[in-house]
């Protein structure tokens, strides 16, 4: 019941001997979720609450049979870990890094690209298959299994979307923040194509916001059944003075392109139940399930 | 990202090889006089402002040569395009042509990558799209694949090299200055060669340490709790913290002005969205998340507290992973450093949550601070809503803020 990431998946945390790190592990754990390996060059030997920890990705993958990789390290050392990561094949991979210089993204989503390789980030709190699997610095008692996804640009408000569904009784197959930026591997479009190819996945819940055009290439793909699934989505900022950048740099709009209001509308027409509240998400999906 | 100046862009472009009018930035009506009469001739006065359409609201003009430069540049000076001050007049020679073209550099979607893109064709309302040449930002790094392209456009060979040095030079300007987006609109072909006329840059604020000059970021009328902000933040890379000024303190102190900080990028747009819906008017942006230390979220809920022209005050989380007990912690020192006594209300979710909730409930009781704390029960929306009735039943008993 999930996408990108199962039961199956084992995981290498990049960075796991960091302050980051260790309390990533400590909310995996708690979930039962617990990476397979940790990779800092120069710390190989040494275990991470009982998590062995290697020198190279490379020897995380044929020692601990690690498939997918969360990165954690500071932006100085990003590109070489991102760079190895794609190199020794881990897929999915999560760059929870915020702040990344605009050239560097570029590159490392060119990069992932090229390899065949799905790069989640930069600026993404990861992604959870509750019960399953957990690729980011998530605490997985917010996140209920079940059959909805939710695809999200911003990590606060993924877990909180999750959680209210959950209260609602809508468990969640996959929940992937994809990340706040302008530039980002995994966009909103591609997460939705592979919610709809999930065949445990019943509906998709979207949180939008301001910038970037996501939402209205999202909306272009639904006029060509690019999703066959019921979809829901929030867009928020529709409030939120034009010109200006807020946390996440890809929310900015000069108020021609890409506001909140010009999303909803796009999204509306082209049949995807828009609410003004999030906390009303549930509720749209009773009204279609 | 961070808009740069024309003039600021054109001596970047000239230091790439890029030829550009002759011309000079003046900071006063005498002074656009003065560059006029040298230069001679016909001249264009254009505001120095950090927005686009500039030419729609008279904010660049043609001069002939009798006419009377300093009352136009006086005109100009005294303007707010798109509510943002203008910051100067670009006096430039005018430019003849063979034509009137344009090329930028920008990224697109799907994939994320960069586009170079020539026509020309440019100037006033050009759609990008319909440009003769689209290429990859990667394919143009090498000349002869410009040069390919230009020549598959139909691009006379007179032009051709000059055309090809030029969108080279923009490419190396767009990778050294890590630009969202370079736009030369338009770019000139005549006797001289290649001629940016205009141009507007986004560059990535991420990369200002990594630009040849970072301190033109620095915009000079931001305000100075986002100077701050924006230094402290510099300085201390535990967590996050962004603050915008979203309101100035002025003579009015309307009821409906409030403050807001809350835990979260996608959450402090929210709480924007929800005090809308109750007629309030933010005055701030903040966000302090990502496990920022006490001292750091101290700082930002000083600003935030601070604000003279404010009459109540929302503070709210999304369900967050940080110990929200130390965000309790430094909210409450901060309100103590400016003495924040004022209507507020207080909504913690996530880690921590019972123990930041009492930490602030105490803390207005020792105080008899008007603060209303709630929890994950509530949302956004109920919390503007309790800030309102709070300033209702405030101003109904005559009670003002601290």
């Amino acid at each position: 019941m999930s996408f990108l990431i199962d039961r199956s998946t084992r995981v290498v945390v990049q960075g796991i001997t960091g302050q980051l790190g260790r309390v990533t592990v400590r909310l995996m754990s708690s979930g039962n979720l617990n990476p397979v390996a940790g990779v800092t060059p120069g710390r190989g030997g040494e275990t991470v609450k009982g998590i062995p920890v290697y020198d190279t990705v490379a020897e995380a993958r044929i020692e601990a049979g690690a498939t997918a990789s969360l990165i954690l390290v500071p932006s100085g050392g990003l590109r070489d870990a991102a760079l190895e990561a794609i190199d020794e094949g881990m897929n999915p991979i999560v760059l929870m890094v915020d702040g990344v210089p605009l050239n560097l993204s570029l590159e490392l989503v060119t990069a992932a690209r090229d390899a065949g390789v799905t790069l989640i980030g930069p600026n993404s709190p990861g992604l959870i298959s509750p019960g399953e699997c957990l690729l980011g610095a998530l605490d997985p008692r917010r996140f209920v299994r079940g059959d909805i996804a939710v695809i999200s640009r911003s990590g606060g408000m993924m877990s909180t979307i999750a959680h209210t569904l959950s209260a609602s009784g809508y468990g969640a197959s996959t929940c992937v923040g994809i990340g706040g930026d302008s530039v980002i591997g995994l966009d909103m479009v591609s997460a939705l194509r592979f919610a709809d190819e999930d065949p445990d996945t019943l509906a998709v819940v979207l949180y939008g916001e301001i910038g970037t055009l996501q939402e209205e290439r999202v909306a272009a793909g639904m006029a060509t059944r690019a999703s066959t699934k019921p979809v829901v989505a929030y867009i928020a900022g529709v409030s939120a003075p034009v010109g200006i950048r807020y946390s996440h740099a890809g929310a900015q709009t000069d108020g021609i392109f890409g506001s909140a209001t010009g999303k909803s509308a796009t999204l509306r027409s082209a049949g995807v139940t828009v609410v003004d509240r999030y906390v009303d998400l549930a509720d749209a999906l009773a009204t279609l399930l | 990202m961070s808009r740069l100046l024309e003039h600021q862009i054109k001596s970047i472009l000239s230091d790439f090889g890029v030829s550009v009018p002759e011309g000079e930035l003046c900071l006063d009506a005498q002074g656009a006089a003065d560059v006029a009469s040298r230069l001679g001739g016909v001249v264009y006065v254009k505001a120095q402002v950090r927005a686009g359409d500039r030419a729609a609201v008279g904010a660049v003009r043609r001069c002939e040569k009798n006419d009377d430069v300093a009352t136009v540049a006086q005109e100009i000076l005294s303007m707010d395009v798109s509510g943002l001050p203008v910051e100067g007049v670009l006096v430039e020679e005018a430019v003849e042509g063979v034509w009137f073209g344009y090329a930028a550099v920008s990224i697109a979607e799907d994939p994320a990558r960069r586009i170079l893109r020539f026509s020309t064709r440019g100037g006033a309302g050009f759609d990008p799209e319909t440009a003769e040449v689209q290429m990859d930002f990667d394919d143009a790094r090498y000349s002869h694949r410009i040069r390919r392209s230009l020549r598959g456009a139909g691009l006379a060979s007179d032009q051709l090299v000059s055309v090809t040095t030029f969108l080279s030079s923009l490419v190396d300007a767009v990778t050294k200055w890590s630009a969202y987006t370079l736009e030369v609109n338009p770019v000139v072909f005549g006797a001289a060669g290649v001629i940016a006329v205009d141009a507007k840059a986004d560059i990535d604020d991420y990369s200002k340490h990594l630009i040849p000059t970072p301190t033109l970021l620095d915009v000079e009328h931001e305000n100075e709790s986002e100077r701050s902000a924006s230094e402290y933040q510099a300085t201390d890379y535990r967590g996050s913290l962004r603050y915008v000024q979203l309101i100035e303190p002025g003579d009015e102190h309307p009821e409906s002005y409030v403050a807001t900080h809350s835990v979260g990028g996608g959450e402090s747009m929210i709480v924007l969205d929800a005090l809308a819906t109750v007629g309030l008017l933010p005055t701030n942006y903040c966000d302090t998340s990502g496990s920022p230390s006490a001292e750091k979220v101290a700082f930002a809920s000083a600003l935030v507290a601070g604000q003279p022209h404010i009459a109540g005050l929302l503070f709210s989380t999304c369900i967050a992973n940080q110990r929200l007990s130390v965000t309790a912690e430094g909210l409450l020192r901060g309100w103590d450093e400016v003495n924040w006594r004022g209507p507020t209300v207080v909504r913690f979710a996530g880690n921590e949550s019972e123990e930041a909730r009492a930490l602030v409930s105490q803390w207005a009781a020792e105080r008899s601070a008007p603060v209303l704390v709630i929890g994950e029960e509530s949302d956004e929306w109920g919390a503007a809503s309790l800030l309102a009735e709070m300033l209702e039943n405030s101003s109904q008993v005559g009670e003002v803020k601290a």
